[in-house]
């Protein structure tokens, strides 16, 4: 409000000649300008309130997703559980020089097979750790009714090592550095129920459960100490694994050793307590090399043509008319693009490579890159170009050498906008079949731009569409690395624009 | 620091960088060091042209340099010595790999088939090849139908083929009439010769002729008509210049077409008008203006229309050869490519030192591996001859006087040309995958019956035969995506546009200080963020609004003889109006944004003059404000909603994937992008009905936002116009 506003309408309040119709009609417009005041004020509000329920809804979950549960156990490697001569057999087959009483052993075909069957396979790691917890804490699971029963909840309490630490434990078993018999200590990964589990599991699960349309029909702890779960859901009996028949744990006596983050560590797996973003964070870095390499020498040599250089014709005019539909065309018609030509006719067989995806995000970053660089270059004063121009440097020399130079902060920070767009984008990273299951972060100097990735908005896609509470997690946690990135990336642009285009 | 410090200072930094690279990546890595000093030694070896010769006026206004502006800076000099010195090499290398690698491919080939008891009747396989290539006939309406029955059941893909030939065919034209118009418009405005019309005219005749005697068919002929009746009625005589040009881009393309098609007569014809048209052309001192962004549009067409013949002859003959194959030597490209390979090992082994048992065997790998020494050998060649002649070549034409700068100009404004039409050539690249295979799932489904169609369910279990199966009818689909997009709307439009008139108008800086970043916070939010959102909490949060809205509703509250049961507001796993209201959360800075600068384009006058007649601030902005910024804001409005029709992530996670024609807007409902993304998503493949429907989508898509992008960006033009 100016000051003559103020003014008059103090005057007005104070008018002692104000009729009564008009002191109404006054009030009823104080009135309407109060509530469209406020309406404006609600509406940022109603902003705020959107961007901090989102944020509440990402962060409160992502805690347990960024962390991984541990188990010490102390599993003696039986040797009935596994024949040694198996073992034997299936290192002689693999080229390890078999452990020394078994050295005699030459596998032959047939039984080399099945051996290595019983050696691959993780059943019989598994019943090593049921044989454990049999023995050491057999007092646990009493009362049940029969030995069936019982064994079945001692193979579930077994379920809560991870099948990676089963398999850590083959490994180490048939590169010797075990030997069977022998009593190992070992550091084991929680499945991802049991991991849920440990983090006030109980919480968490009943809130998904209702989130789902599961039905809690009973939970109850029993004499032992057993905690079961059954639910109901589309028409089916269901019981969760974690719940049912699994002892607490402070009968069993493990200890969590540490929750340590093992989320920056991994890469994809089916099994959550193993999925890590590594893999996803590396692809988005390499598409976002490849998009900084193609979008960014294009946009801005493109762009300095159109604003310094074209001809002010029909053809200029159509450009700038593509361009600025190309900004607004649909990401996911960018991924048709990819898939149609890139994949189905230029390179069959690069589905999925990151080269594909940083290509179709640059195509998709391009038109953003030319605008935001047109801008900036159109916003230089004339002067700069006119006094090299003036000093005798052709125009290419007065545009290069000191218009651009003067329009680098704008430029970069659109540069910096597009790429943060490039690396949030999802549906053309689908369409071009960025996401694969990588099982292992590729190896730097492999040829990882040639290699099928995956990036990180399509790796948080797939773990979005799990219903575990523990890839929900980890979905929160991917959703929270993603987010730091663009905003950090967002921030930087604007932290350089303003820096910058003061000291102009 | 002096000169010689930092010269050892590079040095060093060279040394350290080949000694790291070597140990990092092995022996290979050596090539970028080696690459790196030879493009030193190329700029120092140009920069010992120093002296520039003095500019002439005439020079200087010729190569559109002011008069004063031709420094001796020696990078120029180094600048074009470099291009010379890089450009032939790689040059060689690329023509000399693609005319290497296929002749040894097929020598390894012949000995593979040689080695298998199998001779190749290279006579044979062609003339099978060119039996099926004219059964295509000249305007491309050949069929199976032509084909006996036991060369039908023989080559059971060929109807797929076919199809295939059809839609690139389609395609020829269209390119064929671009590059038309581009060459056209490109020609240069030369003074034309005063015999011109006539010569034109016989020119045409020719060519009318050689297109009836090339076998080409009704198509070529039918191009020539058109340019002879445009020839004919040209009067200005500067047009022949144009025409001529055209004629020769034209022959190019249609002579490139031939090669793939039509017999030899056909091909060589071409030729020799194209080399008439191009002597005419030199001799009137016509030439292709490479400064002119025109011509960019031609050689984009003409790279297209190589492209697809490329690809055509590629897909065909592969196709055909493979045919061919198997039916002349009864082995397929897999096998074939097995043996093929167990050659190249044997050729390596013997490399090794082993050599094979089989005597036969060794011999051929020993032949194979002399082939590949060659090749090995020509690369070596070839790079050697490439970078003498490069250096020889910047020794004769880059002399001391050379106009460095004006070359160097030359080819730094030929590159901003050619990145400036990488846009359009990304647009181009869209409607050409758009249209191409949609016409492609057009022909297997009909077009009406996939627009108006009301049953849409794209997994029917149907053999691939029976694509009349499939129910694709996209009504339930589009409806999904309106339905979406004007629940967004409503929910973005009036919070967008408040707060963005809180901000200009009311807000002091504080205010705007905390919100300005929020809504800049809101606007960088990735859209898979808003759809885990959508799914994770937005879905059960409206479960709980609506089961306590029908609780309130139903009167469930009062004692159960008074209640209700005539809602259903239950919510699924996934709901329109979730999905709805989420993106319309994601527009909401979007169209704060769009609308801010409409409003602040206003002028300042028109919002004095409100408040001077007395009208206060909500008067002024309802009454002023708003319909003067109303086109801007349309605009806005516009692009909000091309952004809605388009958006992905939310709808695929929220929206649900089943399509529902109902009013019921709480129940699931599908997208057109939920649908594209169910369908390319995994490793399809486009040879379906319902998988090449999401052409038919994406171009529905496509088209839609092109119309509202058009159109908002016409009104926002209009109405800056109307301020400015």
């Amino acid at each position: 409000m100016t000051e003559t506003d103020a003014m008059i309408t103090s005057h007005l309040h104070t008018s002692p000649h104000l009729t009564e119709a008009a002191a109404r009609r006054r009030a009823a417009r104080q009135r309407g300008e109060l509530i469209f005041r406020s309406l404006g004020l609600a509406a940022l509000g109603l902003a705020a309130l959107f961007l901090v329920a989102l944020m509440y809804s990402v962060f409160k979950k992502s805690y347990n997703g960024f962390v991984q549960s541990f188990i010490t156990l102390e599993i003696p490697l039986d040797a009935e559980i596994l024949d040694p001569e198996d073992l034997a057999q299936y290192q002689a087959s693999v080229g390890i020089t078999p452990n020394l009483w078994a050295a005699e052993i030459t596998p032959t075909a047939r039984g080399a097979k099945s051996a290595s069957r019983k050696v691959q396979r993780t059943a019989a790691y598994k019943k090593m750790v049921e044989a454990m917890i049999d023995q050491n804490h057999g007092e646990a699971f009493t009362g049940y009714d029969g030995d069936r029963a019982r064994n079945k909840a001692i193979s579930q309490t077994a379920g809560m090592i991870s099948t990676e630490t089963l398999l850590t434990i083959r490994d180490r078993l048939v590169s010797g550095e075990y030997r069977l018999g022998e009593t190992v200590t070992v550091r084991a990964l929680a499945a991802g129920d049991a991991d849920v589990l440990f983090k006030d599991m109980k919480r968490q699960t009943r809130k998904n459960l209702d989130s789902e349309n599961w039905i809690l029909l009973k939970e109850s702890i029993d004499a032992n100490g057993l905690s079961v779960l059954t639910s109901w859901r589309d028409g089916r009996l269901v019981s969760i694994r974690p719940y049912l028949g699994v002892p607490r744990l402070d009968l069993l006596g493990w200890t969590i050793l540490e929750r340590q983050p093992g989320f920056f560590g991994s890469a994809s797996s089916t099994k959550p307590e193993r999925a890590g973003i590594a893999a996803a964070a590396q692809g988005t870095f390499l598409m976002l090399m490849v998009v900084v390499v193609l979008s960014v020498p294009v946009g801005v040599l493109a762009a300095v043509y159109l604003e310094k250089f074209a001809p002010r014709n029909q053809f200029t005019d159509f450009m700038e008319i593509n361009i600025n539909n190309l900004a607004a065309v649909p990401s996911i018609i960018f991924g048709i693009l990819g898939a149609a030509v890139i994949i189905q006719w230029l390179f069959p067989g690069s589905r999925g490579f990151p080269i594909v995806g940083g290509t179709v995000l640059s195509f998709m970053t391009l038109p953003t890159v030319i605008i935001a660089a047109r801008a900036a270059i159109g916003a230089v004063p004339p002067s700069y170009e006119q006094a090299a121009l003036g000093m005798g440097a052709s125009r290419q020399q007065a545009v290069f050498q000191h218009v651009l130079p003067a329009a680098l902060p704008g430029i970069a920070s659109g540069v910096i906008i597009g790429l943060a767009q490039a690396a949030g984008e999802t549906a053309p990273l689908l369409m071009v079949g960025m996401n694969a299951f990588i099982k292992d972060v590729c190896e730097v100097g492999t040829g990882c731009l040639m290699a099928r990735g995956v990036g990180m908005p399509s790796q948080i896609y797939q773990w979005a569409a799990d219903d575990d509470p523990l890839f929900q997690n980890k979905t929160a946690a991917g959703i929270v690395c993603l987010l730091a990135l663009v905003i950090s990336m967002n921030a930087l642009a604007t932290f350089i624009r303003t820096r910058f285009e003061r000291s102009n | 620091m002096n000169r010689t410090s930092s010269l050892s200072l590079q040095i060093a930094f060279f040394i350290i960088m080949i000694l790291g690279l070597t140990l990092f990546f092995g022996a290979y890595a050596l090539a970028i060091p080696a690459i790196a000093g030879y493009i030193w030694l190329a700029v120092a070896f140009g920069r010992r042209h120093l002296y520039g010769r003095e500019l002439t006026l005439e020079d200087a206004r010729s190569a559109k340099l002011n008069r004063f502006g031709l420094p001796s800076l020696p990078r120029f000099y180094g600048f074009l010595t470099l291009l010379w010195w890089l450009a032939p090499p790689i040059l060689a290398l690329l023509v000399y790999r693609s005319l290497g690698v296929p002749l040894l491919e097929g020598m390894m080939e012949r000995e593979t088939l040689a080695l298998m008891g199998k001779t190749i009747d290279h006579d044979l396989l062609h003339q099978f090849a060119r039996s099926m290539l004219t059964t295509l006939g000249p305007l491309g309406d050949g069929s199976v139908a032509s084909l006996s029955a036991a060369q039908q059941e023989a080559h059971p893909g060929l109807q797929a083929y076919f199809d295939q030939q059809h839609a690139t065919r389609r395609f020829f034209w269209l390119a064929l009439v671009t590059a038309g118009i581009a060459l056209w418009l490109s020609a240069p405005p030369q003074a034309p010769g005063t015999s011109g019309r006539v010569l034109a005219f016989a020119l045409a005749l020719v060519l009318i002729f050689v297109a009836l005697v090339s076998g080409y068919g009704a198509a070529s002929i039918l191009v020539l008509l058109v340019m002879a009746v445009v020839l004919l009625s040209t009067t200005l005589p500067a047009n022949f210049t144009r025409l001529l040009f055209m004629v020769a881009g034209l022959s190019v393309l249609v002579f490139l077409r031939d090669q793939t098609e039509s017999g030899q007569g056909g091909t060589i014809l071409s030729l020799i008008v194209l080399a008439l048209s191009v002597l005419v052309m030199v001799n009137r001192g016509v030439r292709p203006r490479l400064d002119d962004p025109r011509f960019v549009l031609v050689a984009s067409a003409a790279l297209i229309v190589l492209l697809l013949t490329v690809l055509t002859w590629l897909g065909a003959y592969g196709w055909l050869f493979e045919q061919g194959r198997i039916l002349l030597f009864e082995i397929s490209r897999g096998e074939l490519g097995l043996q093929i390979q167990l050659l190249d090992y044997a050729a390596a082994a013997l490399r090794a030192g082993e050599v094979a048992d089989d005597p036969a065997l060794a011999a051929a790998a020993e032949r194979v591996r002399d082939a590949q020494n060659l090749l090995r050998t020509g690369y070596l060649v070839t790079l050697a001859g490439g970078i003498v002649f490069g250096i020889l070549g910047s020794m004769v034409f880059i002399r001391r006087g050379t106009l460095a700068q004006v070359r160097h100009e030359q080819a730094a404004s030929l590159g901003m040309i050619l990145t400036s039409a990488a846009a359009i050539l990304v647009t181009v690249g869209i409607v050409i995958a758009l249209l191409s295979n949609a016409e492609l799932f057009f022909s297997k489904y009909p077009i009406e019956d996939f627009l108006f169609g009301l049953h849409w369910s794209k997994d029917a279990p149907i053999r691939d035969d029976q694509a009349g199966g499939f129910n694709l009818g996209a009504v339930p689909v589009f409806y999904g995506t309106l339905v979406v997009s004007l629940v967004a709307l409503t929910v973005a439009l009036p919070i967008g546009l408040m707060s963005a008139i809180y901000m200009a108008e009311y807000a002091g800086p504080r205010v705007r200080g905390v919100f300005k970043p929020i809504l800049e916070i809101l606007a960088g939010i990735p859209t898979i963020v808003y759809g885990v959102f959508a799914l994770r909490s937005g879905i059960p949060f409206a479960k709980d609004f609506f089961s306590g809205l029908e609780w309130l509703l139903e009167l469930r509250f009062l004692p159960a003889a008074f209640h209700l049961e005539y809602l259903a507001l239950d919510v699924g796993a996934k709901s329109a109006l979730v999905a709805g209201a989420v993106m319309g959360i994601m527009l909401i800075p979007f169209i704060s944004s769009l609308s801010d600068d409409a409003l602040k384009a206003v002028p300042r006058s028109l919002r004095d003059g409100s408040l001077a007649l007395g009208g206060n601030k909500s008067e002024t902005i309802l009454r002023v404000l708003i319909p003067a910024a109303l086109p801007g804001i349309m605009g806005g409005f516009l692009l909000a909603t091309s952004r809605a029709v388009g958006e992905t992530m939310i709808v695929v996670l929220a929206a649900g994937g089943q399509a529902n024609l109902t009013i019921d807007i709480i129940d699931q409902m599908t997208t057109v992008t939920v649908q594209i993304t169910e369908l390319l998503i995994g490793d399809a493949e486009f040879d379906r009905a319902n998988t090449l429907s999401v052409f038919g989508l994406g171009l529905v898509l496509f088209v839609s936002t092109l119309l509202l992008n058009l159109a908002a960006i016409q009104v926002v033009r209009r109405y800056r116009q109307r301020y400015s």
